[in-house]
């Protein structure tokens, strides 16, 4: 390969890098200090949502944290996820995560979302239904953080909401 | 609370379609219907109005039972109703000679939602309807074809087996009932997953230009199978657990309803303070709730000063539910024969508290009630005529914002709202009305008219609280748990059913439980109310005619408008 042919060759994959990227979160990602969130409801009993709708409300108020709850999955880097998972729920939610920019992360919210650990009827009374299903494993491998509890106050959501923005800045535990 | 002239009337109507048999309460008419022509007759009845006024039952609900291994083997549906004035409930129990089963859609509507129900989790479809169309609360895919998780042949280990093993597959996205749409429309699907922090669920809106022309509703993305898990894990003694467990909004009023249908079986008599507390608790969750409501409707027309007072209100309650409960959501407290708080309650403490939460609240509403900003984005938006609202079942504060007089503390009362002093000042009547200063828009059916009896009722709710902690200070009550006597269950009783019923925020909910041998459940069906208010929601969306004018919608419109019903999706997808 001549000389000008790799210069061509450069050129274009750095054009094609500066063009194909995605300039929002790009963008974004130079601010260490933001968290955006996609909510996704597994199939929960909205305990979790309604803590969720606490947080944005004056009392906790989410944004000051720079934390803040965004209309789509691709303008965001944490998928929070309630659960228990149901069957009718794994083909959207998992539509949902692939629909993300990388890199990404899943964070978990109450017991019924545990998915690491085998889930039991004295934590979470669906555990036992024939209606919930498994979480597929690309999302299971990009679970960064869960927050037990059943269910978990505000509080207790927004302190592990600002340690996974410590560990996302870092972009450890993102895939 | 028996209404003996209605009771006796409507005993002798509907002697004739069947055999009357001992109902489970002494409001109840129990009536056993085995041929199909009866059947539609006795609906007619039923459906039709009497001496010039309006129909005189409602659909409450439809409870589809296998009982193929009980002594009519056969399966059986209970269709229950309720009068519409009067505290008589009506249950029809009808015996299937297959799987299939007549319609009575014609002459109740509401019955569609059921019907897709029971032919999804029971395997039971209306006449020549079989097969086709179904799988609402059972995608499919995943759910294999012919997995009807409610039938007692198949245990739950199996179910549970069957799906492990469509587990493998890719899951797909749900399957769309697409129409064609007319010329220059387009369809516009949302979903299951929404911009909020709501719940899923699936709506596709046919629109020309911004007017929603028609919509289709497709739910069941939460399905959790809780009546099977009823039958297969929970006690008649501990169900309240799963109960609290249904929605999460209205956890004390499930609680409430499933514990007064197993007190009914059991022929418990809750003690009084547990009576009054029940009371309290049931008005707690209603004002924390519409606060909610409220100031999410305030932030839907963008007037978020006044949602945010209303949203620091709203996190007081919460902290004041979780010091009397221990809990924010009032869970973990109602048992099969009383209530057992963590400790004695601060009957003082709570009422001033919710004195202070009042006075913050109420110059809000008023304001909010009658501000041009408000009124202007919500009166003559998403209109559900009272025509409709009576048509279609419709029930709980949409009904009564439409005009229908429809309340169980009123119609059907029991524990505190015995005591008619208090059942006065829920009802919602003229001078009532005007007595709270709120405008006399309460009936027109509009997000104005849903907001303003939320209004109304937060405003009745914290009086009727303080009222009972007032009487809880001067009969010096004590103690932090009031239990009344559980027997063991009585053999001689099994398979026998009993209704229980709450008026939650949302609306009635209403419990139908079957004791099985050894205090286990045989059947629990749950129904909350936005079984019943989900298809008044779109009557409400799609254009239709009031008082002589073509009312339409536009799509920007539909956030405010769902918000002001404000339905459950797992209270609908169970």
């Amino acid at each position: 390969m001549s000389v000008p042919e790799v210069k061509v060759l450069v050129l274009r994959f750095f054009l094609q890098g500066l063009l194909g990227r995605n300039l929002y979160t790009e963008t974004r990602r130079g601010r260490p200090t933001s968290l955006f969130i996609r909510h996704v409801d597994g199939g929960s009993n909205v305990f979790v949502e309604q803590e969720l709708l606490s947080l944005t409300t004056p009392t906790y108020d989410l944004e000051q944290y720079g934390i803040r709850f965004v209309a789509s999955p691709r303008h965001a880097d944490v998928l929070l996820l309630t659960g228990p998972l149901t069957w009718n729920m794994q083909g959207p939610a998992l539509e949902a995560f692939r629909a993300m920019p990388h890199p990404r992360c899943i964070v978990t919210v109450g017991d019924c979302a545990d998915y690491r650990a085998a889930a039991l009827p004295s934590t979470c009374p669906f555990a036992a239904s024939y209606a919930v299903a498994p979480l597929p494993e690309e999302m299971r491998r990009a679970i960064a953080h869960h927050v037990p509890g059943f269910s978990p106050s505000p509080l207790e959501i927004l302190r592990a909401l600002q340690e996974l923005r410590t560990i996302c800045s870092a972009t450890h535990g993102m895939v | 609370m028996r209404q003996t002239n209605t009771y006796d009337a409507w005993l002798e109507r509907v002697e004739g379609f069947g055999t009357l048999l001992y109902p489970p309460d002494e409001n109840q008419i129990l009536l056993r219907v085995d041929e199909r022509k009866k059947l539609l007759q006795l609906v007619e009845t039923l459906s039709s109005p009497r001496d010039g006024g309006e129909k005189p039952f409602f659909l409450v609900t439809v409870v589809a039972n296998d009982e193929r291994e009980l002594e009519d083997h056969c399966f059986k549906i209970y269709y229950v109703f309720s009068h519409a004035r009067e505290d008589v409930f009506l249950i029809v129990e009808y015996l299937l000679s297959g799987e299939e089963y007549p319609s009575i859609a014609p002459h109740f509507p509401a019955v569609e939602r059921f019907q897709a129900e029971m032919a999804d989790l029971m395997g039971l479809y209306p006449e020549g309807r079989r097969g086709r169309g179904w799988g609402e609360w059972l995608h499919t895919p995943p759910y294999p074809p012919g997995f009807h998780p409610l039938r007692r042949d198949v245990s739950l280990t199996e179910l549970r087996r069957r799906m492990a093993e469509v587990g493998d597959r890719t899951p797909g996205p749900g399957r769309d009932v697409v129409w064609e749409p007319a010329e220059g429309h387009h369809i516009l699907p949302v979903g299951p997953i929404h911009a909020g922090l709501i719940e899923p669920g699936r709506f596709l809106f046919e629109i020309g230009g911004e007017v929603i022309e028609k919509v289709r509703f497709r739910l069941g993305y939460t399905h959790k199978g809780v009546e099977r898990l009823f039958q297969s894990a929970y006690t008649l003694v501990d169900g309240w657990r799963l109960a609290e467990q249904v929605t999460g909004d209205s956890s004390f009023a499930h609680s409430l309803a499933y514990t007064h249908a197993v007190e009914t079986l059991f022929h418990v008599t809750v003690p009084e303070p547990a009576v009054w507390m029940r009371g309290i608790l049931l008005e707690l969750e209603r004002v924390y709730n519409h606060v909610t409501d409220m100031a999410a409707l305030a932030h839907d027309v963008a007037l978020d000063a006044y949602a945010n007072e209303l949203a620091l209100q709203r996190e007081r309650l919460l902290r004041l539910n979780e010091a009397l409960t221990g809990n924010r959501f009032l869970r973990g407290v109602n048992r099969v024969g009383g209530v057992r708080l963590p400790r004695p309650p601060d009957a003082d403490g709570l009422r001033s508290a919710l004195r202070e939460v009042r006075a913050a609240v109420e110059p809000v509403i008023r304001t909010l009630s009658r501000l041009e900003g408000f009124r202007d984005r919500s009166v003559n938006t998403g209109v559900l005529t009272r025509e409709d609202a009576l048509a279609l079942d419709v029930t709980g504060l949409v009904a009564r914002a439409s005009g229908v007089e429809r309340d169980y503390r009123l119609n059907h009362p029991w524990g505190i709202y015995e005591d008619p002093e208090l059942r006065q000042m829920i009802r919602m009547s003229d001078e009532n009305v005007r007595a709270a200063r709120l405008p006399q828009e309460l009936h027109r059916g509009d997000v104005h008219a849903r907001f303003l009896v939320r209004a109304w009722e937060f405003l009745t709710s914290t009086r009727i609280v303080d009222m009972l902690l007032e009487r809880w200070r001067r009969e010096g009550v004590s103690g932090a748990a009031w239990l009344a006597d559980v027997p063991p269950p009585d053999s001689a009783a099994d398979y026998a059913f009993a209704l229980g019923y709450a008026e939650g925020w949302r609306g009635d909910i209403v419990y139908w439980v079957m004791q099985d041998k050894l205090g286990s459940i045989y059947r629990c069906k749950v129904r909350d109310p936005s079984m019943l208010n989900w298809p008044a929601l779109v009557r409400a969306l799609e254009p239709h005619e009031h008082q002589g004018r073509r009312l339409t919608t536009i799509l920007p419109d539909f956030p405010l408008i769902n918000k002001s019903f404000n339905l459950s999706y797992t209270g609908h997808d169970l």
